[in-house]
Order: C-alpha cells, then structure tokens, then sequence
C-alpha cells in the first residue's frame, strides 16, 4: 500500500533471485543504466502539470510547499494587517472629524494659517 | 501517504486565509447609496443630500458613523454639528487634512490652555477685524 514498503518488499523478492547468470546480471544492469540516464534529463513532461504540482508539493519536496505556504499565509497576513490599518485610519479620521464638528472653537479656527502663526508666535512671546 | 495528505490540508488552510483576506476586502465596497439610510441617518445628514451620490464611499462610512454618534451629543454639539456639516465636507481634502493635523495638535495642550485658545481667538478676530 504504502510505496516505501512496496519498495522493500520488491527488494525483498529481488534478493532472493540474486544467482543470476553473468549475462543476464550485466543486461540488467545495463538496462537500468538505460532507464536511469532516461528517466534523469526530462524528469515530468509539461502535460502532467496539474499532476506534478500535487505531487511536487508533497514529492521532490515539501520543500516547494515550505516556501509556498509561508508565502501564502505571509500574504494572508498582510492583507489582513492593511485591511485592519486602512480601518483603523478611518476610524481615526471620523473620531477627529466628529470632535472637530462638535468643537468649541469653528472650524476656521483649525483652518486659518493665521491663526496658527499668531498662536505660535504669542506662546514663543509668552515663555 | 502521510505527509502528502498534511501538505494538502496545510496548503488548504493557506489558501482558505488567504481567501477570507481578500473576502475581508471585498467586504468594503458597500455602496451606502442614500436611500440606504436609515430615516434618522437621513435626518441627520440631510444638509449632505445633494453631495452624497458624489462622495467618496470612505466619506459615505464616516458621516454615517457621525450620524451614529449624534444621538448621544449635547444639544449645543448637535447644532454645531448641523451647522459645520456642509462646509466640512465642501472643503478640499488638503484643507481637511491640514484642519485635523491642527486640531490633534492643539488637542495635545493642557485642558487650560484649550479654555484659553477660545478667548485667544476671539482675540486673533478682532486684531485681523481692525
């Protein structure tokens, strides 16, 4: 069921047929050199995409997966995070604009720069 | 296999947070349209009517979170706020801007010298009237 034992149990059966005449043991050998130097260049063709993602994911790897996922969740987060700060902002700008609104003082009183100068030029005088 | 099957789940979950973030984003564009408003909200916000369909959407959220407010200020607060509404909302952003930066500065002062900027501009008026 599991690959991993599969693999040894084929290993398994493979030792017990292991006096093999020379010739036959060289062809093997032979053939799997094949095999290998074919499976090694091209290792999945592009139609298997959608298969080899999944299987990469959880194959070669893991590894592809322990860059994505903290990639993904880090996007998450930083979604969240600038959708709570750009709330938050807003939430500040309605809470100023309501004391504004309500205020003793008009609100030329925040908007003239004269007023602001004067101030800041009589509380230098005052000290 | 084991592993791949907590691969698949934990890619799952990454892909489920990253679906309710954009789904929290999504969540803004309401449109707030006027006739959305409650019959109070209304009332409250009737001198911004003729700009509303205008207003930017953040704009819309706010003045309804003032509306909200309303009903819990001072009477004196109310008229202020019925007063100034109109013109607040006219002014250009930068001078909304520059309005606030001023107010959270001057909102830093002591409660004393906050009474005193009252008479301080009464002051300032005169000067400039003269």
């Amino acid at each position: 069921m599991n690959e991993d034992q599969i693999g040894s149990q084929v290993q398994h059966l493979l030792n017990q047929a292991i006096d093999l005449p020379p010739q036959a043991a060289e062809r093997l050998r032979a053939a799997r050199e094949q095999a290998l130097a074919r499976q090694r260049p091209e290792p999945a063709p592009a139609l298997q995409w959608a298969d080899s993602l999944l299987g990469s994911l959880g194959g070669w790897s893991g590894i592809s997966l322990r860059v994505l996922l903290p990639v993904a969740l880090l996007v998450a987060g930083l979604a969240g995070i600038y959708a709570w700060q750009q709330n938050q902002t807003l939430a500040e700008i309605e809470e100023i604009d309501a004391l504004l609104l309500t205020d003793e003082l008009p609100l030329d009183a925040y908007l003239d720069r004269g007023f602001q100068d004067w101030l800041k030029k009589r509380g230098g005088g005052e000290k | 296999m084991n592993r791949r099957d907590a691969c698949r789940a934990l890619l799952g979950l990454g892909l489920w947070a990253l679906a309710g973030g954009a789904a929290a984003q999504q969540r803004q564009p309401k449109r707030h349209t006027w006739a959305e408003l409650t019959a109070e909200q209304q009332n409250v916000l009737s001198p911004l009517k003729s700009d509303w369909e205008n207003m930017p959407i953040e704009s819309r959220r706010k003045w309804i979170g003032i509306a909200n407010r309303y009903p819990k200020m001072a009477q004196l607060e109310q008229e202020r706020v019925q007063k100034r509404m109109q013109r607040w909302a006219n002014l250009s952003p930068e001078q909304r801007a520059r309005a606030r930066e001023n107010y959270r500065r001057m909102a830093k002062a002591s409660a004393e010298k906050r009474r005193r900027l009252r008479q301080q501009w009464a002051e300032y008026q005169a000067q400039k009237a003269r």
